[in-house]
């Protein structure tokens, strides 16, 4: 995703003044000059001096007619934004269902999921996804003794 | 003493597990870096889970190996496809696949190889006499000395990155920003955790890591899955004929390469793909023939290749002395040595010292193994480079979840690695460097607790910060380092408008 560095600059300025006014509510140590608050307002001076750089880049490059730059072509294509969207929600699923459904079959059907999407075939996709979880289970399980969770498949543990 | 520490060293890396362990990850390390798109630092980041439920010398074992291997492979599909595997062969992928299409793939393959293995070795030698010489130095330095050495390196890692200075600078600060996070700072205040308890130990380092560097990449696989299949035409014969000849034709060569790389690697933040751009540029420079550069020419391939392998070793030369990663590698190795309990700094090597010899040892091992696995490396490079991405996307993200869900079993860690994730995917989209965000994560720390112990000690007088000689040495390069290219900047700018004017 490019943005051009007018819209990069307004971001990062508005982002170091919160940050700035932010640390001036740390509390300062009595008798020190260097409290918890020297450091994170220095970066957010710093921060903001670069940011309006960055403004006077990108309107630069607007005045002298530089392609402005749109939505990149890929957010038009529902699938891949699915794609995209796949890598948090695989992360929320793993983490919401590992504990129930066990290691095996949440990376199994993670696997499943993912490669279809990504448009592997489905018997590829399949055998991909079971040899996989096996071998990371393994892996971790039986070689570096991580507790991976067993869930529905507890009657089957080794 | 010494003597006592090698040998346990030794013994330690001759177990039959290290060895085993050794052998993956050099294959692991090839693969990778035979991929176009994985670099070696991510190798580096997939392997962070694995490493946290072993024993020291493994864990850094497999770090050193699958660095030295992805490297060197990354020179494979550069060669035969013109497309870099990491971002470390990028200096001369053109050369080598002009060697290619006029029928010499066997040597520039093999002399990627071979060169990438002396360059090893030669970093490794001076990583091996340097680093416990310079630790003996640093035990004196004192709060002065770090908090220069800290902005040295944070200055050579934004002045020294081929992007934008003022791109580096904003990488930089974000990265210092995200280390103020959490209650480790002098005043043991917590710092922008919103009420929330898992904040207070700040960004975690390690989950970090795998979302910048192996997170980022699947998230830029998923807007584009585009593969096309490739084929290698024509056989490649022995890679190894020739290389001895080579070797007597450009010894002046391999030793500048080897040099340059280890001294680009040393220096923060500049790591295997700056050295090898540079000792490019200065093989021509130098060259007798300059003018075959970029014709399919073998002489640049030489320096650059023996410039990168030589680069991974030296940047562990800071990384273990200081506690400063000399690129991004080190900065997740740094973060795993944490987590060993081996403190880098300048006590590493009286308090670790057969871990520190085991690292050495390894060193000399992968690179000397590299030469019978690259050749196995180039020998199934068509099988390795048809390799469905949209089949090992999936495998590595899940890798990832799993991987760092089982080092803590927490959900923050897992957030911090999505979030991290996809802040280095925009940073990168929009040509910001992630090195320098990584440093000043690593240093962001460090920087602020020597300055302000030091402003204690000398009861707030800044003049405190040059009254030791070598703290003033490393002050005075520190100014230089920021002076010179603000000089540049001025001259340009005074020259232009001489020119308007005139």
């Amino acid at each position: 995703m490019k943005f051009d560095d007018l819209r990069i600059g307004i971001v990062l300025g508005v982002f170091s003044v919160l940050v700035f006014a932010a640390a001036r509510t740390f509390p300062v140590i009595p008798g020190q000059h260097f409290g918890a608050s020297l450091f994170p307002t220095l970066i957010s001076i710093g921060l903001f001096i670069c940011s309006v750089l960055l403004v006077i880049q990108g309107w630069r490059a607007r005045r002298t007619g530089a392609a402005r730059k749109g939505w990149p072509a890929w957010l038009r294509d529902p699938m891949a934004v699915l794609r995209f969207l796949m890598v948090p929600i695989s992360l929320v699923f793993y983490f919401m269902a590992a504990d129930w459904l066990g290691f095996l079959l949440c990376s199994f059907l993670l696997l499943l999921v993912m490669q279809r999407l990504f448009g592997v075939r489905w018997m590829r996709a399949l055998i991909v996804a079971v040899a996989v979880s096996l071998v990371i289970h393994v892996m971790f399980y039986s070689v570096l003794h991580v507790p991976l969770p067993w869930g529905l498949l507890e009657p089957l543990a080794w | 003493m010494a003597s006592e520490h090698i040998y346990q060293a030794l013994l330690q890396v001759a177990d039959p597990f290290v060895l085993g362990v050794i052998l993956l990850s050099a294959i692991f390390g090839l693969f990778v870096g035979a991929v176009p798109g994985l670099s070696a630092t991510m190798a580096v980041a997939l392997l962070v889970p694995i490493t946290f439920f072993m024993d020291p010398i493994p864990a850094i074992a497999m770090m050193v190996t699958a660095t030295a291997m992805a490297i060197t492979s990354g020179d494979i599909p550069g060669c035969l496809l013109r497309i870099p595997g990491t971002p470390s062969s990028a200096a001369y992928t053109d050369e080598a696949y002009s060697m290619t299409r006029r029928g010499l793939a066997d040597q520039a393959l093999g002399a990627s190889i071979v060169f990438s293995c002396v360059g090893g070795l030669f970093g490794t030698f001076v990583l091996i006499t340097c680093a416990p010489m310079l630790a003996d130095f640093a035990l004196n330095f004192t709060s002065y000395e770090f908090f220069w050495l800290v902005v040295l390196g944070l200055s050579c890692a934004i002045f020294i990155s081929p992007s934008s200075t003022l791109r580096g600078f904003v990488s930089l600060l974000i990265g210092l920003l995200l280390a103020c996070v959490g209650m480790n700072n002098p005043a043991a205040y917590p710092r922008f955790t919103f009420g929330n308890d898992d904040m207070l130990n700040g960004v975690t380092l390690l989950p970090m890591m795998v979302g910048m560097f192996a997170v980022s990449e699947v998230l830029r696989y998923a807007t584009d899955i585009s593969q096309r299949p490739v084929d290698i035409k024509g056989r490649i014969g022995n890679i190894f004929t020739g290389m001895g000849g080579l070797m007597r034709k450009y010894p002046a060569s391999v030793a500048r390469g080897s040099v340059l790389g280890t001294v680009v690697g040393i220096l923060p933040g500049a790591g295997a793909d700056i050295a090898a751009w540079m000792s490019y540029g200065v093989s021509k420079r130098f060259s007798r023939e300059p003018e075959k550069f970029g014709t399919g020419h073998v002489e640049g391939i030489v320096e650059a290749g023996a410039a990168n392998n030589s680069a991974l070793a030296g940047a562990w030369i800071p990384a273990l002395v200081f506690g400063i990663p000399g690129d991004s590698i080190t900065a997740i190795v740094i973060g795993v040595l944490y987590m060993k309990n081996m403190t880098p700094g300048p006590m590493i090597f009286t308090n670790s010292p057969v871990e520190m010899y085991a690292v050495f040892t390894v060193f000399v091992l992968a690179n000397i193994i590299m030469l019978p696995l690259g050749y196995l490396a180039v020998k199934t490079a068509k099988q390795v480079l048809n390799v469905p991405r949209n089949v090992l996307m999936p495998i590595i993200l899940l890798f990832c979840i799993v991987g760092t869900f089982a080092i803590n079993n927490s959900v923050f860690d897992v957030l911090v690695m999505l979030v991290m994730g996809v802040l280095a995917y925009l940073m990168e989209e929009n040509d910001f460097p992630i090195a320098p965000a990584v440093l000043g994560v690593v240093l962001g720390g460090m920087l602020e607790e020597h300055f302000v112990f030091s402003m204690i000690k000398a009861d707030g007088n800044f003049w405190a910060f040059f009254s030791r000689p070598i703290a003033c040495g490393l002050g005075v390069l520190a100014i230089l380092v920021w002076l010179i290219p603000l000089c540049k900047g001025v001259y340009r700018m005074s020259m232009q408008k001489r020119s308007v004017t005139a």
